[in-house]
């Protein structure tokens, strides 16, 4: 009989300050319990897992953020890429933790008291279709034009008719975002684009917010979203890690 | 991801609620610290998560798509309509209606149609690209 030996690697969830201390009991992808790994005045908080099993499955994910908000619920959190497997200790030394210790430091100490949030904000689309056809004569020309004809006779007319209310339809998308994001950003740390204004979001932001100023920009979206309730929509997610504040990208 | 609960507080804002798979990938999947050769990531579950972010959308089916919504409206300031246009209405009711059908139902189909999404009446949207680090989205515009 022959012993068949797996292989083990470390997965990697995220960077927090070296004087972290984790609470017992916590687990991870596939409920390996984690691991700290000191280095100068950062840890890696990594667990064990079979190398021949790479991550990818819901539970997986779901593991990784799991563990990423426990650890931002106690301080600074730095989060790794999702799927970041190293082979061992030496090479998260060697690859991560060696070379890249001290920016990592310095990150940490700017994202301490600070908490991400995830806005997006959506027109309703028939308030606007239907701002937009009030507002523009040629749009309502071409409804009236193509609305009773069969769509293969009114195909160049459909065609114009869209044109004129996407284009619309942009430009009121960059108007209202500049808007909202102006009343926004005095009370912000920073924040990243995440998409621009189009034809899809009006605003779609990773927001990082000073913790005793959450209160204010979650009251204050509330009152926006009251005000434009019926036309835009916001959608708060948070507080959450800081995962777009981190690596550069 | 758990995201720590809120209460809706007076109901306009939107707050999604913890645990959300669409939102977990949506928010966190192509985030966080990179070294170069060890993310590895196996999407088997979640490749089927985010397919709808490579449907792109050819400008002119943008436009008429926008354009069959704009037809669909009542426009209730334009006065009253007559028998002409109700049946205009309901015959391109009955046909936007399977068209916005299928579209729903090809997006539950890519997201499991367990994420609650409440979203569906947007214009169609990309979503981030993840299936590996590499691979950057890119806007359906």
């Amino acid at each position: 009989m022959t012993m068949t030996r797996q292989e083990t690697a470390l997965f990697v969830y995220a960077v927090v300050t070296g004087e972290r201390e984790l609470a017992d009991g916590l687990t991870g992808v596939d409920g390996a319990p984690l691991e700290l790994v000191p280095y100068g005045s950062v840890a890696a908080v990594v667990s064990s897992m079979f190398a021949d099993r790479p991550p990818g499955r819901r539970a997986d994910l779901t593991a990784y953020s799991a563990v990423i908000e426990k650890l931002a619920q106690d301080g600074s959190v730095a989060p790794m890429r999702f799927g970041t497997v190293v082979p061992d200790h030496d090479v998260l030394v060697t690859d991560l933790l060696g070379p890249r210790a001290d920016e990592l430091a310095q990150q940490l100490a700017e994202l301490e008291g600070r908490t991400q949030y995830h806005l997006r904000v959506t027109y309703v689309e028939e308030s606007v279709l239907a701002e937009i056809a009030e507002a523009d004569p040629r749009v309502r020309e071409l409804r009236e034009a193509t609305r009773a004809l069969p769509e293969d006779a009114s195909v160049g007319d459909r065609i114009r008719l869209g044109e004129l209310v996407t284009r619309s339809w942009e430009q009121w998308a960059q108007a209202d975002a500049d808007r909202i994001l102006s009343e926004l950003v005095p009370m912000l740390a920073t924040y990243r684009v995440r998409r621009e204004p189009g034809l899809s979001t009006v605003l779609d932001l990773a927001l990082l917010v000073d913790d005793e100023r959450s209160k204010e920009v979650e009251d204050r979206l509330e009152a926006m979203a009251a005000e434009a309730a019926g036309r835009i929509r916001f959608r708060l997610a948070g507080p959450m890690a800081p995962y777009d504040f981190v690596g550069g990208g | 991801m758990t995201v720590q609960t809120q209460s809706r507080g007076g109901g306009y804002l939107d707050r999604p609620s913890p645990s959300s798979l669409a939102d977990v990938v949506e928010i966190i999947l192509d985030k966080g610290i990179v070294i170069d050769a060890y993310v590895r990531v196996s999407l088997v579950g979640i490749e089927l998560l985010t397919i709808d972010a490579r449907i792109v959308i050819a400008s002119v089916d943008t436009y008429l798509r926008f354009a069959e919504a704009t037809n669909r409206l009542d426009l209730y300031q334009q006065g009253g309509k007559d028998l002409g246009e109700f049946i205009g209405d309901m015959q391109e009711g009955g046909a936007s209606g399977k068209v916005s059908g299928a579209v729903k139902g090809a997006k539950k189909a890519l997201t499991g149609g367990d994420d609650g999404d409440e979203d569906d009446d947007r214009p169609r949207r990309t979503r981030k690209s993840s299936s590996s680090s590499s691979r950057r989205h890119s806007s359906a515009r």
